[in-house]
């Protein structure tokens, strides 16, 4: 086992102290089974969060939530207590503990919630804590991909989850989930349903680990095995199918929701059920044989009918009675001959003897053989599939996948704990202290229990069920055991997986030689995405991001070329070309100045006469002024571009000085590009122009506005007084704006005379 | 009198020239610099015209404080000119090209 | 002439409203005056009295806030709920630069009073900015405020890559006010008003929004207001003017004038145009999508942790705009709860950059942040705080922004638009979560530990809790936003 090597200085913690940490789910355990005891569900909260976004913090404990609750705390109790004897003596335990407290209160949070969005809120929280629990051994270069793989699958889900949940509560009108059950018959046929289902699909596929993104739910083995036990197998994964069953009461009848469901389930299941025979790590086996059961439960809750209700219900309760336990196991394993490799174990039962009677219970369950509650479950699937009629493929897929189930079963039961003692003495195999014994002990022992009286569980069950499908009659859960199609059907799976246990290394071997098929897998497609996003953004980075200030103006007019000639072309406007026949001499004479002198800027090379030809446009523009009623703005015109003309030319005179600027005597290139943008931008603005100044701006302008101008008075007091009165503030804004200019200019050419001198 | 559409056309012309000047120019910052003084010219010449011809006098107002900003806008921008210059010695506009990615 | 001069009224308009922003004015005076008989070493003295500005303008905003609409200067000047809000947070904002950034001049022998005073005018123009009511005080407050960051982003005079970021931004900004001023000459002519209230007054008026000229003014002011904001494609000053500027400069800039162009976006869009919506809307979509994309991915190619966060701020303004876009008053309170939790986490990324370097080390790439959690546990819980939130993770503060304007967009039926924003949110959330991951998982190479300021410590940590508390409980301030937007849109 990978130890801790990189906090020498940590003290390492003792089993004992972290032995308190499972008093808090364990009472919180012990507690909610009295209430469930006393109180009868559902029971109801109303709390406000933020109205504004409708969103309150509702909480609605029915049979399902109940059931929930139970396992979160009860699996999460046993967790603790085999967590305080796992990591033991690692640096990072305590964060370890305090995360997996964070991670079950983010649990219990989401499976209580009413509202859609709470319950995303501490689904993401889920995600989160996983990410930072399976990222635990940060030196192993594959738990850190793992952690990360799994926190962006199940975000990438998570996010989609929250667009679909937006879209459904804007279609239902509501974000409780109750009363989105209730208003069904009202929107039912809203033709953006099914993309609000698709929405919510990925939301619950990703974190239940379904095809296609069923990958991350193995590689998040990288985690240590409590945490493995109770994200990745009792718990977190079942959130999605928790979801997936949440909404069945509303969406059950819907033919998109049952054949996706069913159809992505049986997949899943299948493709599981194959994966596992390809892994040699107990670990990624049950890893595996849990995405077969999360497939199985999907496929159920898609399944119509009450039975479906039922199966799902006692295939979770079963599934967290037998394959926790088999992942203490495999932590035991671990722990006690330092291997998880199968070949590696053979006849373990000599070294660890109570380890191998969890193993063998638990095995029990899970290969759904009689006397055990795994029984039950398959009893129950076995009759939600008889009401549900399901196809032909279905049932042999099912039956593949319990064989499968047996399989595995034996692997972790018999092939590891008995025969031939090949466990190499250097490990020095032994026994696991009792802290991890008791709960794959205890778990097991209630699925016996739970086998032998399934009574005992029947009302949870029946409550559960009730929550799922709001026909079950919670009463009849006992009476529907028919035993004979049961016992036909676990017959077949044990024979076939006898089969296929004792086959094992052959089916091993074949299945190696097509792993090429990987390269085509989803797994492969998300490793390719991970490498191709960062090529993209390279790209697009040298696309958008190169630096170079002309290319960065290209752009922008290049944009807004675009869209002129864009509206234009939308539009389609009679154009009216002016007389140009009512120009006087002056004018005449200021706009020919104007344009003549504007022109030659751009053919002047030597930067001085540059400057002051520029002036000269300023200048024209004041001569314009001036004959249109505006004197006053002429000689302010003036006097600014007489100021900008020196200063700009003494800047010039000065950086000569400082240093001869290269004269530029050819231009380097002809930028064919920049010139079309810069006729087609011209074109542009003059059609622009021309519509601008045929619109009627004496007539009905002049009256709309009439009230609110002010009085006409082209004289320079009067613009003064404008000025200095009515625009006061405006005018403290623009006496701040040049004083400031100032100051800011003075200290960076300060800079310069210092350079200078 | 002169036509409205005289007045714009001037202005339109000189907004596509300050335009044109601004990101064909790949020499010189100064150049830059002129251009966008060109540009605010162009913006003034619309507003003057507008004013005259709505008979509303705010329009003039606003070209007066357009000249004063433009006054001090053009003293920061040939400040950070002097102070790029000093840092680079050069002014030219293809040699601003460290900073990218 | 003396009759043309009794026509025109001698009112003194009132000054009431305005007070915050004559003090700030004042203050800025006063204090560069005091600098300049200040040595370097009390030059701390400059530092407490812009904290004392802001304190006191703070102050006069709350005590003058009526709730009501308050014109004044013959409508140039408005004071309403929005402005209030934006003002409040611009200060606090700019507060928290302040005190983030005094250690860090410090350190590198820049610290002298022009930051602050340059710091004030720039408050001083986005105050102009949110409360401004026509197109001349729009143009002016822009101004002022982009003058002085074109001058700070400068003031680091002997870096080469600083007066390049200066002149790009400077040149490119001034491209774009051109544009803005141009399409308001136009709106200006087709309008015949200046402003904001008449020009809305006459775009409502069924029948005025059928002309082209005015998709041009329209497609102009949208330009400019996109340079401001830094959507995509007129967003290439960010990353080179983020990277280039000091850090305490990058941080000014990216935090509170992001607040104060989204009240120009308000003044000018929709209360100014809201009879042209379906045509700005268009246009807004085309810019949401463009930024978010390109935000989002060209962030992962970085391994600067400041162009990183420049192109995370440019997918923000992506989703800013999705609020926006919707026209509808729940929307528009989406998008100002946005941008006030946007520059609260973006104040925390820049701090963290701030928080993690000292004097002669600047810890702006992303492998400076590997193993901080053996640094300080404390900080990186802060950084992971500050990352899950902006890639919108619950229950943190960004998660209730990115929700608001989700469900503005789908309520909007415009379904596709929410996927679409879906979709690049969760290619964001990749390279913020690599650097929880190069928190948490890697090795430091650094193993100094952090120098800074008890002051600087206490308000990263403020930052950073606030971002979780305020996430906890959203109610208030999205409480505050509805109440700010209740008087835009219909």
């Amino acid at each position: 086992m990978a130890r801790d090597s990189h906090h020498t200085n940590a003290v390492a913690v003792a089993p004992a102290a972290l032995l308190p940490y499972s008093l808090l789910p364990g009472t919180l355990f012990v507690a909610l089974a009295y209430l469930l005891a006393v109180e009868p569900l559902p029971w109801a909260f109303a709390g406000s969060w933020v109205p504004a976004l409708q969103v309150d913090f509702a909480v609605h404990i029915d049979g399902l939530a109940a059931q929930f609750l139970l396992l979160i705390t009860g699996v999460g109790t046993l967790v603790f207590v085999y967590g305080a004897g796992y990591l033991a003596g690692e640096a990072k335990a305590r964060r370890v503990f305090v995360l997996l407290l964070l991670f079950m209160a983010a649990m219990i949070g989401a499976v209580i919630s009413d509202n859609l969005i709470v319950l995303f809120v501490f689904w993401e929280l889920t995600s989160v804590l996983s990410f930072l629990l399976v990222g635990y051994h940060h030196e192993q270069e594959s738990a850190r991909k793992s952690a990360q793989q799994a926190l962006l699958i199940t975000g990438v889900g998570g996010l989609s989850l929250l667009a679909g949940i937006i879209l459904l509560g804007e279609i239902a009108g509501t974000y409780s989930i109750q009363q989105l059950i209730s208003r069904v018959p009202q929107f039912i046929g809203d033709t953006r349903l099914n993309a609000a289902l698709t929405l919510i699909f990925l939301g619950a596929f990703t974190k239940s680990a379904q095809l296609p993104f069923h990958f991350w739910l193995p590689n998040a083995m990288a985690a240590p095995t409590p945490v493995s036990a109770y994200l990745h197998s009792a718990t977190m994964v079942k959130l999605g199918i928790y979801l997936l069953a949440r909404l069945d009461a509303a969406f059950s009848d819907l033919l998109f929701w049952e054949y996706t469901l069913v159809g992505v389930g049986t997949l899943t299941a299948v493709v599981a059920a194959i994966q596992t025979l390809r892994e040699g790590d107990l670990k990624r086996i049950l890893a595996w044989s849990t995405v077969a059961t999360l497939g199985t439960l999907t496929m159920l809750v898609g399944l119509p009918g009450n039975g479906a209700a039922l199966a799902v219900a006692t295939l979770l309760f079963a599934h967290a009675l037998y394959k926790a336990p088999l992942f203490f196991v495999a932590g035991n394993l671990d722990h006690g001959a330092g291997t998880r490799a199968i070949d590696q174990l053979t006849g373990m039962r000599r070294y660890m003897p109570w380890t191998a009677a969890a193993a063998l219970v638990a095995a029990l369950s899970m290969a759904g053989l009689p006397l055990s509650f795994g029984f039950i479950a398959k009893d129950a699937i076995t009759l939600a599939k008889a009401e549900a009629e399901v196809l032909h493929l279905v049932s042999y897929a099912t039956l593949f996948v319990t064989s499968i189930s047996v399989a595995v079963a034996a692997i972790a039961a018999i092939h590891v704990f008995w025969g031939r003692d090949t466990v190499p003495r250097e490990a020095h195999p032994h026994e696991v202290p009792l802290t991890m014994l008791l709960p794959p002990l205890l778990l097991v022992a209630l699925g016996l229990l739970f086998g032998i009286a399934p009574t005992l569980v029947d009302p949870m069950l029946g409550a559960a069920a009730h929550a799922i499908a709001p026909d079950f009659d919670a009463a009849t859960v006992d009476v529907s055991y028919d035993l004979l199609p049961v016992l036909e059907a676990t017959f077949g799976a044990v024979v076939f997986g006898v089969a296929v246990y004792l086959g094992w290394d052959r089916l091993h071997a074949l299945l190696d030689r097509v792993s090429h098929l990987d390269r085509v897998g989803p797994e492969s497609w998300y490793w390719r995405k991970l490498k191709f996003l960062p090529r993209l953004a390279a790209w697009q980075t040298r696309l958008l991001q190169h630096g170079l200030l002309h290319r960065y103006l290209f752009t922008v007019i290049g944009v807004v070329t675009i869209a002129a000639v864009a509206l234009i072309y939308a539009a389609q406007p009679d154009y009216h070309w002016p007389a140009v026949d009512t120009l006087s001499p002056p004018v005449l004479g200021a706009a020919l100045l104007i344009s003549i002198a504007a022109l030659t800027t751009l053919f002047v090379r030597d930067h001085l006469v540059l400057v002051l030809v520029s002036g000269l446009v300023g200048y024209g523009s004041a001569v314009l002024f001036l004959f249109t009623g505006a004197p006053d703005l002429a000689f302010t015109q003036f006097a600014v571009e007489t100021v900008f003309v020196v200063v700009a030319a003494a800047v010039l005179l000065k950086l000569r000085r400082m240093e001869p600027l290269r004269r530029v005597t050819t231009e380097a290139r002809f930028r064919p590009l920049a010139l079309v943008v810069a006729v087609v931008f011209g074109a542009t603005m003059t059609a622009l122009v021309l519509l601008v100044a045929g619109l009627p701006f004496d007539s009905g302008l002049a009256e709309f506005f009439g009230a609110q101008s002010l009085p006409a008075a082209h004289g320079r007091n009067v613009v003064n007084v404008i000025i200095v009165d009515f625009r006061a503030l405006d005018t403290l804004g623009e006496i701040a704006v040049l004083a400031f200019a100032l100051l800011a200019a003075l200290p960076l050419l300060k800079l310069a005379r210092e350079a200078r001198g | 009198m002169i036509a409205l559409s005289e007045f714009l056309i001037l202005g339109a012309l000189l907004f596509c020239l300050s335009v044109a000047g601004i990101f064909i120019n790949r020499k010189n910052v100064i150049i830059l610099l002129m251009a966008i003084e060109l540009m605010l010219l162009s913006v003034n010449m619309n507003f003057i015209a507008f004013s005259h011809y709505l008979g509303d006098v705010s329009g003039q107002v606003f070209v007066f404080f357009i000249l004063t900003v433009a006054a001090a806008e053009a003293a920061i921008g040939l400040a950070i000119l002097v102070v790029l210059f000093r840092n680079r010695r050069t002014i030219n506009v293809n040699n601003l090209d460290s900073l990218k990615g | 002439m003396e009759e043309q001069l009794a026509s025109v009224s001698f009112q003194v308009p009132d000054m009431t409203p305005a007070l915050p922003e004559i003090f700030v004015l004042t203050m800025a005076c006063v204090i560069l005056v005091v600098d300049l008989f200040l040595t370097d070493r009390n030059r701390v003295i400059t530092y407490l009295m812009s904290l004392a500005t802001l304190l006191g303008a703070a102050i006069l905003t709350f005590s003058l806030h009526t709730g009501e609409t308050v014109l004044s200067f013959d409508g140039s000047f408005i004071s309403d709920s929005m402005a209030d809000v934006l003002k409040f947070f611009i200060y606090l904002v700019c507060a928290a630069v302040f005190i983030y950034a005094r250690q860090y001049l410090i350190d590198r022998q820049l610290f002298k009073g022009e930051f602050y005073v340059l710091g004030l005018f720039g408050v001083l123009g986005m105050m102009v900015m949110v409360s401004a009511h026509s197109l001349l005080t729009i143009y002016l407050g822009l101004e002022l405020l982009a003058l002085c960051l074109y001058a700070m982003v400068a003031l680091q005079r002997d870096s080469g890559i600083a007066s390049e970021a200066a002149m790009k931004y400077f040149v490119l900004g001034a491209l774009a006010s051109g544009l803005l001023l141009y399409g308001m000459s136009i709106l200006y002519g087709i309008t015949g008003s200046l402003d904001i209230g008449d020009i809305g007054a006459y775009l409502a008026a069924p029948g005025s929004s059928d002309n082209l000229a005015l998709m041009f003014a329209v497609a102009f002011v949208i330009v400019g207001l996109a340079f401001k904001l830094g959507a995509v494609p007129f967003h290439m000053w960010i990353p080179d003017v983020y990277h280039g500027a000091s850090t305490p400069v990058t941080l000014y800039i990216g935090s509170a004038p992001k607040l104060a162009a989204f009240a120009l976006v308000m003044r000018l869009l929709v209360e100014g145009m809201e009879g042209l919506h379906v045509h700005w809307q268009d246009m807004l979509i085309v810019l949401a999508v463009l930024s978010m994309a390109a935000g989002n991915v060209i962030a992962i190619a970085q391994g600067n942790l400041k162009r990183m966060l420049a192109y995370s701020t440019i997918a923000h303004v992506g989703y800013l705009l999705l609020g926006i876009l919707t026209g509808v008053t729940t929307g528009y309170a989406a998008s100002m709860f946005y941008v006030i939790v946007y520059a609260i986490m973006t104040l925390g990324g820049f701090g963290m950059i701030i928080l993690l370097s000292r004097a002669g080390f600047e810890a702006e790439n992303l492998e400076d942040f590997k193993g901080l959690n053996e640094r300080s546990p404390w900080f990186a819980a802060m950084m992971a705080i500050l990352m899950f939130s902006m890639a919108g993770v619950p229950p943190f503060l960004g998660f209730w922004a990115k929700f608001a304007v989700l469900e503005a967009v789908v309520r909007a039926d415009m379904v596709w638009l929410a996927v679409v924003a879906v979709l690049f949110a969760i290619i964001g959330a990749y390279y913020y979560l690599r650097i929880i991951k190069l928190m948490y998982f890697d090795k430091a190479e650094e193993t100094t530990p952090l120098t800074s300021g008890t002051d600087m410590k206490l308000v990263m940590s403020v930052n950073g809790l606030a971002v979780l508390a305020l996430g906890i409980y959203p109610s208030a301030l999205l409480a505050l936003c509805a109440g700010a937007m209740a008087t835009f849109g219909g």
